[in-house]
Protein backbone atom coordinates (compact mmCIF):
# COMPACT_ATOMS: atom_id res chain seq x y z
CA UNK A 1 0.00 0.00 0.00
CA UNK A 2 0.94 3.23 -0.91
CA UNK A 3 1.44 5.73 1.89
CA UNK A 4 -1.93 7.99 2.62
CA UNK A 5 -4.43 5.63 1.11
CA UNK A 6 -5.34 4.03 4.39
CA UNK A 7 -6.54 7.90 5.67
CA UNK A 8 -10.13 7.37 4.21
CA UNK A 9 -11.38 4.43 4.49
CA UNK A 10 -15.05 5.01 2.50
CA UNK A 11 -12.93 6.88 -0.16
CA UNK A 12 -11.27 3.41 -0.34
CA UNK A 13 -14.04 1.66 -0.78
CA UNK A 14 -15.74 4.18 -3.21
CA UNK A 15 -12.76 3.88 -5.53
CA UNK A 16 -12.68 0.04 -5.22
CA UNK A 17 -15.81 -0.35 -7.52
CA UNK A 18 -13.83 1.57 -10.28
CA UNK A 19 -10.93 -0.93 -10.18
CA UNK A 20 -13.15 -4.07 -9.99
CA UNK A 21 -15.01 -2.69 -13.40
CA UNK A 22 -11.09 -2.04 -14.60
CA UNK A 23 -10.18 -5.99 -13.67
CA UNK A 24 -13.39 -7.44 -15.93
CA UNK A 25 -12.50 -5.30 -19.30
CA UNK A 26 -8.33 -6.33 -18.30
CA UNK A 27 -9.84 -10.20 -18.04
CA UNK A 28 -12.44 -9.34 -21.07
CA UNK A 29 -9.50 -8.12 -22.70
CA UNK A 30 -7.18 -10.92 -21.91
CA UNK A 31 -9.88 -13.19 -23.30
CA UNK A 32 -9.91 -11.14 -26.47
CA UNK A 33 -5.99 -10.90 -26.40
CA UNK A 34 -6.03 -14.61 -25.99
CA UNK A 35 -8.77 -15.15 -28.92
CA UNK A 36 -6.83 -13.27 -30.89
CA UNK A 37 -3.45 -15.12 -30.32
CA UNK A 38 -5.21 -18.01 -30.55
CA UNK A 39 -6.61 -16.49 -34.40
CA UNK A 40 -3.06 -15.72 -34.95
CA UNK A 41 -2.21 -19.44 -33.98
CA UNK A 42 -4.41 -20.67 -36.21
CA UNK A 43 -3.35 -18.69 -39.14
CA UNK A 44 0.11 -20.08 -38.46
CA UNK A 45 -1.00 -23.35 -38.87
CA UNK A 46 -3.23 -23.02 -41.64
CA UNK A 47 -0.12 -21.60 -43.48
CA UNK A 48 2.12 -25.00 -43.48
CA UNK A 49 5.48 -25.68 -44.71
CA UNK A 50 5.89 -26.25 -48.54
CA UNK A 51 8.23 -28.51 -50.81
CA UNK A 52 8.10 -28.96 -54.60
CA UNK A 53 9.40 -31.79 -56.23
CA UNK A 54 9.71 -31.21 -60.05
CA UNK A 55 10.55 -33.52 -63.33
CA UNK A 56 11.54 -32.61 -66.38
CA UNK A 57 11.12 -34.41 -69.67
CA UNK A 58 12.83 -33.99 -72.74
CA UNK A 59 11.71 -34.20 -76.26
CA UNK A 60 14.19 -34.77 -79.76
CA UNK A 61 12.51 -35.37 -83.11
CA UNK A 62 13.96 -38.41 -84.62
CA UNK A 63 15.18 -38.38 -88.15
CA UNK A 64 15.10 -40.24 -91.47
CA UNK A 65 18.12 -40.29 -93.71
CA UNK A 66 18.30 -43.42 -96.27
CA UNK A 67 21.36 -43.90 -97.66
CA UNK A 68 22.87 -45.44 -100.89
CA UNK A 69 25.55 -47.59 -102.53
CA UNK A 70 27.06 -48.75 -105.68
CA UNK A 71 29.35 -51.46 -103.85
CA UNK A 72 27.53 -52.28 -100.95
CA UNK A 73 30.24 -50.53 -98.78
CA UNK A 74 30.34 -46.90 -99.51
CA UNK A 75 26.73 -45.06 -99.07
CA UNK A 76 26.04 -41.62 -99.18
CA UNK A 77 23.06 -39.76 -99.50
CA UNK A 78 21.53 -39.81 -103.21
CA UNK A 79 18.30 -37.53 -102.51
CA UNK A 80 17.76 -35.92 -106.03
CA UNK A 81 17.39 -37.41 -109.26
CA UNK A 82 19.91 -34.71 -110.24
CA UNK A 83 22.54 -36.17 -107.57
CA UNK A 84 21.47 -39.59 -109.01
CA UNK A 85 24.46 -42.06 -108.70
CA UNK A 86 25.32 -44.33 -111.70
CA UNK A 87 25.36 -47.87 -111.11
CA UNK A 88 28.24 -50.09 -112.31
CA UNK A 89 26.59 -52.69 -114.37
CA UNK A 90 28.37 -55.99 -115.42
CA UNK A 91 30.23 -56.36 -117.81
CA UNK A 92 30.76 -53.38 -118.89
CA UNK A 93 31.73 -54.38 -122.82
CA UNK A 94 27.93 -55.29 -122.89
CA UNK A 95 26.70 -52.46 -120.81
CA UNK A 96 28.67 -50.30 -123.68
CA UNK A 97 27.19 -52.06 -126.25
CA UNK A 98 24.17 -54.23 -125.45
CA UNK A 99 23.60 -56.85 -128.22
CA UNK A 100 20.34 -58.68 -128.35
CA UNK A 101 20.54 -61.49 -126.31
CA UNK A 102 22.64 -59.85 -123.62
CA UNK A 103 21.73 -59.33 -120.05
CA UNK A 104 23.93 -56.51 -117.66
CA UNK A 105 23.88 -56.73 -114.05
CA UNK A 106 24.27 -53.70 -111.01
CA UNK A 107 24.08 -53.74 -107.40
CA UNK A 108 22.20 -50.36 -105.69
CA UNK A 109 22.13 -51.29 -101.96
CA UNK A 110 20.33 -48.82 -99.48
CA UNK A 111 19.84 -48.17 -95.66
CA UNK A 112 19.15 -46.00 -93.31
CA UNK A 113 21.83 -43.20 -92.03
CA UNK A 114 23.05 -42.97 -88.47
CA UNK A 115 20.76 -41.53 -86.89
CA UNK A 116 17.58 -42.54 -88.61
CA UNK A 117 14.29 -43.81 -87.42
CA UNK A 118 13.57 -47.48 -89.62
CA UNK A 119 11.47 -47.24 -92.79
CA UNK A 120 10.21 -48.91 -95.55
CA UNK A 121 11.60 -48.24 -99.19
CA UNK A 122 9.71 -49.11 -102.71
CA UNK A 123 11.64 -49.05 -106.33
CA UNK A 124 10.54 -46.92 -108.43
CA UNK A 125 11.36 -45.69 -112.09
CA UNK A 126 11.40 -42.40 -112.13
CA UNK A 127 12.06 -41.76 -115.55
CA UNK A 128 11.26 -43.43 -118.87
CA UNK A 129 12.01 -42.25 -122.09
CA UNK A 130 9.57 -43.62 -124.54
CA UNK A 131 11.02 -43.54 -128.21
CA UNK A 132 14.72 -44.43 -126.90
CA UNK A 133 16.73 -47.67 -125.94
CA UNK A 134 13.94 -48.07 -123.36
CA UNK A 135 11.47 -49.56 -125.67
CA UNK A 136 13.50 -52.47 -126.62
CA UNK A 137 15.60 -53.14 -122.58
CA UNK A 138 13.58 -54.89 -119.84
CA UNK A 139 14.61 -55.32 -116.51
CA UNK A 140 14.15 -57.54 -113.37
CA UNK A 141 15.38 -56.89 -110.08
CA UNK A 142 15.76 -58.99 -107.19
CA UNK A 143 16.61 -58.47 -103.14
CA UNK A 144 20.11 -60.65 -102.69
CA UNK A 145 21.59 -61.47 -99.33
CA UNK A 146 25.26 -60.96 -100.22
CA UNK A 147 25.93 -57.15 -101.86
CA UNK A 148 27.06 -58.59 -104.91
CA UNK A 149 25.11 -58.89 -108.37
CA UNK A 150 27.64 -58.87 -111.68
CA UNK A 151 26.41 -62.37 -112.75
CA UNK A 152 23.36 -64.42 -113.59
CA UNK A 153 25.50 -66.61 -110.57
CA UNK A 154 24.57 -63.81 -108.41
CA UNK A 155 21.26 -62.23 -109.41
CA UNK A 156 19.74 -66.31 -108.90
CA UNK A 157 21.76 -66.43 -105.51
CA UNK A 158 19.96 -68.60 -102.69
CA UNK A 159 18.12 -66.05 -100.74
CA UNK A 160 17.65 -63.63 -103.69
CA UNK A 161 13.62 -62.14 -103.61
CA UNK A 162 12.09 -61.02 -106.61
CA UNK A 163 11.18 -57.09 -106.51
CA UNK A 164 10.16 -57.06 -110.13
CA UNK A 165 9.75 -59.90 -112.52
CA UNK A 166 11.86 -60.92 -115.19
CA UNK A 167 10.98 -59.40 -118.42
CA UNK A 168 9.26 -56.31 -117.21
CA UNK A 169 9.12 -52.60 -119.05
CA UNK A 170 11.59 -50.22 -117.83
CA UNK A 171 8.21 -48.45 -116.64
CA UNK A 172 7.77 -50.87 -114.18
CA UNK A 173 7.83 -49.93 -110.40
CA UNK A 174 7.57 -52.34 -107.56
CA UNK A 175 4.27 -53.34 -105.63
CA UNK A 176 5.81 -54.18 -102.66
CA UNK A 177 8.16 -52.59 -100.35
CA UNK A 178 11.52 -53.80 -98.52
CA UNK A 179 12.06 -52.90 -94.63
CA UNK A 180 14.86 -51.08 -93.08
CA UNK A 181 15.56 -50.47 -89.82
CA UNK A 182 16.63 -47.53 -88.12
CA UNK A 183 20.26 -46.52 -87.62
CA UNK A 184 21.47 -48.66 -90.36
CA UNK A 185 20.71 -52.03 -88.74
CA UNK A 186 19.90 -53.66 -92.26
CA UNK A 187 21.27 -53.14 -96.18
CA UNK A 188 18.69 -54.30 -98.58
CA UNK A 189 20.60 -54.98 -101.54
CA UNK A 190 18.78 -54.80 -104.94
CA UNK A 191 20.65 -56.84 -107.82
CA UNK A 192 19.53 -55.19 -111.07
CA UNK A 193 19.15 -56.88 -114.23
CA UNK A 194 18.78 -55.32 -117.75
CA UNK A 195 18.36 -57.20 -120.95
CA UNK A 196 18.12 -56.92 -124.30
CA UNK A 197 15.89 -59.49 -125.44
CA UNK A 198 17.00 -62.17 -128.53
CA UNK A 199 14.25 -60.89 -130.43
CA UNK A 200 15.11 -57.48 -130.88
CA UNK A 201 15.96 -56.02 -133.91
CA UNK A 202 18.03 -54.23 -135.88
CA UNK A 203 16.22 -51.14 -135.14
CA UNK A 204 17.82 -51.32 -131.56
CA UNK A 205 21.38 -50.15 -133.08
CA UNK A 206 23.11 -47.82 -131.82
CA UNK A 207 20.41 -46.47 -129.64
CA UNK A 208 21.74 -44.94 -126.12
CA UNK A 209 19.66 -44.56 -122.81
CA UNK A 210 19.85 -42.99 -119.30
CA UNK A 211 17.29 -44.71 -117.15
CA UNK A 212 17.08 -43.17 -113.16
CA UNK A 213 15.47 -45.22 -110.36
CA UNK A 214 14.09 -43.90 -107.47
CA UNK A 215 14.14 -46.02 -104.10
CA UNK A 216 11.34 -43.92 -102.25
CA UNK A 217 11.70 -44.16 -98.72
CA UNK A 218 9.34 -43.94 -96.12
CA UNK A 219 9.67 -43.47 -92.05
CA UNK A 220 7.68 -45.71 -90.08
CA UNK B 1 -30.91 -31.50 -60.35
CA UNK B 2 -31.15 -29.87 -63.78
CA UNK B 3 -33.98 -29.96 -66.34
CA UNK B 4 -33.05 -31.16 -69.15
CA UNK B 5 -35.50 -32.11 -72.47
CA UNK B 6 -34.76 -35.33 -74.28
CA UNK B 7 -33.64 -32.81 -76.94
CA UNK B 8 -30.76 -31.06 -75.51
CA UNK B 9 -29.56 -34.46 -73.86
CA UNK B 10 -29.55 -35.82 -77.83
CA UNK B 11 -27.83 -32.79 -78.98
CA UNK B 12 -25.08 -33.34 -76.38
CA UNK B 13 -24.42 -37.06 -77.06
CA UNK B 14 -24.33 -35.83 -80.92
CA UNK B 15 -21.61 -33.56 -80.22
CA UNK B 16 -19.82 -35.72 -78.14
CA UNK B 17 -19.46 -37.94 -79.98
CA UNK B 18 -18.45 -35.21 -83.23
CA UNK B 19 -15.89 -34.44 -80.76
CA UNK B 20 -14.54 -37.98 -80.27
CA UNK B 21 -14.50 -38.28 -84.20
CA UNK B 22 -12.47 -35.05 -84.50
CA UNK B 23 -9.86 -36.33 -82.19
CA UNK B 24 -9.33 -39.95 -84.18
CA UNK B 25 -9.47 -37.92 -86.92
CA UNK B 26 -6.34 -35.78 -85.99
CA UNK B 27 -4.60 -39.15 -84.49
CA UNK B 28 -5.49 -40.73 -87.79
CA UNK B 29 -4.07 -38.07 -89.77
CA UNK B 30 -0.52 -38.12 -87.79
CA UNK B 31 -0.02 -41.63 -88.75
CA UNK B 32 -0.34 -40.68 -92.47
CA UNK B 33 2.47 -38.20 -92.11
CA UNK B 34 5.49 -40.24 -91.92
CA UNK B 35 8.79 -39.04 -93.24
CA UNK B 36 9.97 -39.78 -96.40
CA UNK B 37 12.96 -39.73 -97.69
CA UNK B 38 14.73 -41.00 -101.41
CA UNK B 39 17.50 -42.53 -102.73
CA UNK B 40 18.09 -42.21 -106.96
CA UNK B 41 20.24 -44.66 -109.08
CA UNK B 42 20.87 -44.64 -112.90
CA UNK B 43 21.52 -46.98 -115.23
CA UNK B 44 23.35 -46.06 -118.33
CA UNK B 45 23.24 -48.14 -121.83
CA UNK B 46 24.34 -48.19 -124.71
CA UNK B 47 23.41 -50.48 -127.76
CA UNK B 48 25.95 -51.88 -129.75
CA UNK B 49 26.12 -51.78 -133.82
CA UNK B 50 26.54 -54.59 -136.43
CA UNK B 51 27.12 -55.01 -139.34
CA UNK B 52 28.62 -57.86 -141.86
CA UNK B 53 30.67 -56.71 -145.02
CA UNK B 54 31.99 -58.61 -147.92
CA UNK B 55 34.83 -58.50 -150.20
CA UNK B 56 35.34 -60.18 -153.41
CA UNK B 57 38.85 -59.02 -153.92
CA UNK B 58 40.91 -59.49 -150.68
CA UNK B 59 40.84 -59.78 -146.79
CA UNK B 60 41.45 -56.04 -146.07
CA UNK B 61 40.15 -53.87 -149.05
CA UNK B 62 37.16 -54.28 -151.32
CA UNK B 63 34.44 -54.87 -148.76
CA UNK B 64 31.00 -53.44 -149.01
CA UNK B 65 27.61 -54.28 -147.90
CA UNK B 66 25.55 -56.73 -150.14
CA UNK B 67 22.68 -57.02 -148.10
CA UNK B 68 19.91 -57.75 -150.66
CA UNK B 69 17.32 -57.35 -148.09
CA UNK B 70 18.55 -53.81 -147.54
CA UNK B 71 18.55 -52.94 -151.22
CA UNK B 72 21.95 -53.58 -151.82
CA UNK B 73 23.51 -55.66 -154.64
CA UNK B 74 24.77 -59.61 -153.92
CA UNK B 75 28.53 -59.64 -154.38
CA UNK B 76 30.01 -61.19 -157.98
CA UNK B 77 32.15 -63.93 -156.94
CA UNK B 78 35.34 -64.56 -159.70
CA UNK B 79 35.70 -67.90 -159.96
CA UNK B 80 38.70 -69.24 -161.49
CA UNK B 81 38.72 -70.58 -165.02
CA UNK B 82 37.49 -72.10 -167.04
CA UNK B 83 34.15 -70.60 -165.34
CA UNK B 84 32.87 -69.68 -168.58
CA UNK B 85 33.82 -72.30 -170.53
CA UNK B 86 33.19 -75.32 -168.28
CA UNK B 87 33.30 -78.89 -169.16
CA UNK B 88 31.80 -82.11 -167.68
CA UNK B 89 34.78 -82.45 -164.55
CA UNK B 90 35.75 -79.00 -163.97
CA UNK B 91 36.36 -77.83 -160.88
CA UNK B 92 36.56 -73.62 -160.13
CA UNK B 93 36.87 -71.88 -157.49
CA UNK B 94 36.41 -68.18 -155.86
CA UNK B 95 36.88 -66.32 -152.54
CA UNK B 96 34.58 -64.47 -150.85
CA UNK B 97 35.97 -62.77 -147.61
CA UNK B 98 33.47 -61.43 -144.95
CA UNK B 99 33.90 -59.33 -141.60
CA UNK B 100 32.30 -57.32 -139.05
CA UNK B 101 32.96 -53.33 -140.05
CA UNK B 102 34.38 -50.87 -138.13
CA UNK B 103 31.78 -49.73 -136.21
CA UNK B 104 30.60 -53.34 -135.11
CA UNK B 105 30.74 -53.57 -131.14
CA UNK B 106 30.15 -57.29 -130.98
CA UNK B 107 31.39 -60.87 -131.97
CA UNK B 108 29.27 -62.45 -134.30
CA UNK B 109 28.64 -66.58 -136.02
CA UNK B 110 28.44 -66.67 -139.63
CA UNK B 111 25.96 -69.28 -140.43
CA UNK B 112 25.67 -70.23 -144.61
CA UNK B 113 22.00 -69.54 -144.89
CA UNK B 114 20.57 -70.08 -148.32
CA UNK B 115 21.22 -71.10 -151.67
CA UNK B 116 19.45 -71.32 -154.26
CA UNK B 117 20.31 -71.69 -158.19
CA UNK B 118 18.76 -70.69 -161.93
CA UNK B 119 19.30 -71.49 -165.32
CA UNK B 120 20.29 -74.00 -167.60
CA UNK B 121 22.80 -75.91 -165.69
CA UNK B 122 21.35 -75.00 -162.51
CA UNK B 123 20.71 -78.44 -161.54
CA UNK B 124 24.38 -79.39 -163.57
CA UNK B 125 26.94 -77.90 -161.10
CA UNK B 126 27.53 -79.15 -157.43
CA UNK B 127 29.44 -76.69 -154.93
CA UNK B 128 30.93 -76.58 -151.76
CA UNK B 129 32.10 -73.90 -149.62
CA UNK B 130 34.48 -74.17 -147.06
CA UNK B 131 36.44 -71.64 -144.53
CA UNK B 132 39.74 -71.44 -144.89
CA UNK B 133 42.40 -68.84 -143.55
CA UNK B 134 41.96 -64.94 -144.35
CA UNK B 135 45.62 -64.88 -146.64
CA UNK B 136 45.01 -68.59 -147.63
CA UNK B 137 44.64 -69.46 -151.72
CA UNK B 138 41.30 -70.38 -152.52
CA UNK B 139 42.27 -73.41 -154.86
CA UNK B 140 41.92 -77.62 -154.59
CA UNK B 141 43.47 -77.18 -151.17
CA UNK B 142 40.37 -75.36 -149.66
CA UNK B 143 39.10 -78.88 -149.48
CA UNK B 144 40.68 -79.23 -146.04
CA UNK B 145 38.89 -76.28 -144.31
CA UNK B 146 35.49 -76.50 -142.47
CA UNK B 147 32.69 -77.43 -144.72
CA UNK B 148 30.36 -74.38 -144.14
CA UNK B 149 27.74 -75.07 -147.15
CA UNK B 150 27.17 -78.01 -149.93
CA UNK B 151 25.00 -78.78 -152.33
CA UNK B 152 24.56 -81.33 -154.50
CA UNK B 153 23.82 -78.57 -157.68
CA UNK B 154 22.86 -75.31 -157.42
CA UNK B 155 19.49 -75.90 -156.08
CA UNK B 156 20.04 -77.58 -153.36
CA UNK B 157 21.35 -76.15 -150.00
CA UNK B 158 22.90 -78.04 -147.25
CA UNK B 159 23.93 -76.06 -143.77
CA UNK B 160 27.31 -76.81 -142.55
CA UNK B 161 29.55 -75.65 -139.65
CA UNK B 162 29.41 -71.67 -138.20
CA UNK B 163 32.17 -69.23 -138.31
CA UNK B 164 33.46 -67.03 -135.95
CA UNK B 165 34.19 -63.64 -136.50
CA UNK B 166 35.60 -61.02 -134.00
CA UNK B 167 35.16 -57.80 -133.96
CA UNK B 168 38.28 -55.07 -134.05
CA UNK B 169 40.25 -54.89 -131.62
CA UNK B 170 40.07 -51.45 -131.17
CA UNK B 171 36.87 -48.99 -131.90
CA UNK B 172 36.79 -47.75 -135.29
CA UNK B 173 38.82 -50.99 -136.54
CA UNK B 174 37.26 -53.76 -138.52
CA UNK B 175 37.03 -57.08 -138.02
CA UNK B 176 39.36 -59.93 -139.17
CA UNK B 177 38.07 -61.64 -142.08
CA UNK B 178 36.95 -64.77 -142.55
CA UNK B 179 37.48 -66.52 -146.19
CA UNK B 180 35.09 -68.60 -147.68
CA UNK B 181 35.91 -70.52 -150.41
CA UNK B 182 33.73 -71.77 -153.20
CA UNK B 183 34.37 -74.87 -155.00
CA UNK B 184 32.06 -75.62 -158.00
CA UNK B 185 32.10 -78.77 -159.81
CA UNK B 186 30.56 -79.54 -163.25
CA UNK B 187 28.57 -82.54 -163.36
CA UNK B 188 29.20 -85.28 -166.02
CA UNK B 189 25.52 -83.90 -167.20
CA UNK B 190 26.09 -80.46 -167.62
CA UNK B 191 24.90 -79.13 -170.95
CA UNK B 192 26.45 -77.21 -173.52
CA UNK B 193 26.31 -73.67 -173.39
CA UNK B 194 23.64 -73.43 -171.02
CA UNK B 195 24.32 -70.78 -168.15
CA UNK B 196 23.37 -71.18 -164.50
CA UNK B 197 23.45 -68.59 -161.64
CA UNK B 198 23.91 -70.05 -157.95
CA UNK B 199 22.86 -67.34 -155.06
CA UNK B 200 23.78 -67.75 -151.60
CA UNK B 201 23.40 -65.74 -148.50
CA UNK B 202 25.44 -65.83 -145.09
CA UNK B 203 23.47 -64.66 -141.84
CA UNK B 204 26.07 -63.23 -139.22
CA UNK B 205 24.75 -63.20 -135.62
CA UNK B 206 26.13 -60.72 -133.03
CA UNK B 207 27.11 -63.17 -130.05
Amino acid sequence: MRPGETTTVVMTRRRLRPRRRGLALKRIRAVLAGGLVFGVGATVTLASWNDGEYATGTFTAGRFDVVGSINGTAFASHATAGTAIAMTFAAAADAAALAPGKTVYALFSVKTATPSVAGTVKLTASTYAAGTLADYLTYGVKTVTAAQCASSTDYAAAGSTVVIADGSALSTSATASQTVTANGGNQVNYCFAITMPSTVGNGAQGLALTQTWQFAATSS
Amino acid sequence: MDTVTPTTRNRRKVLAVLAGGLVLGVGAAITLAAWNDSEFATGTFTAGSFNLEGSTTSATAGFTNHNVTKGDTAAALSFSAPFSNLSPGDVVYAPFWVRLDSTTTNNATLVASTGTGTGTNATNISYSVYSIAPAATCDATATSGTLVASGTDLTTFTAGSSVALTKGATAGTAGTAAQLCFVATAKSSLTQGGAATGTWSFTATSS
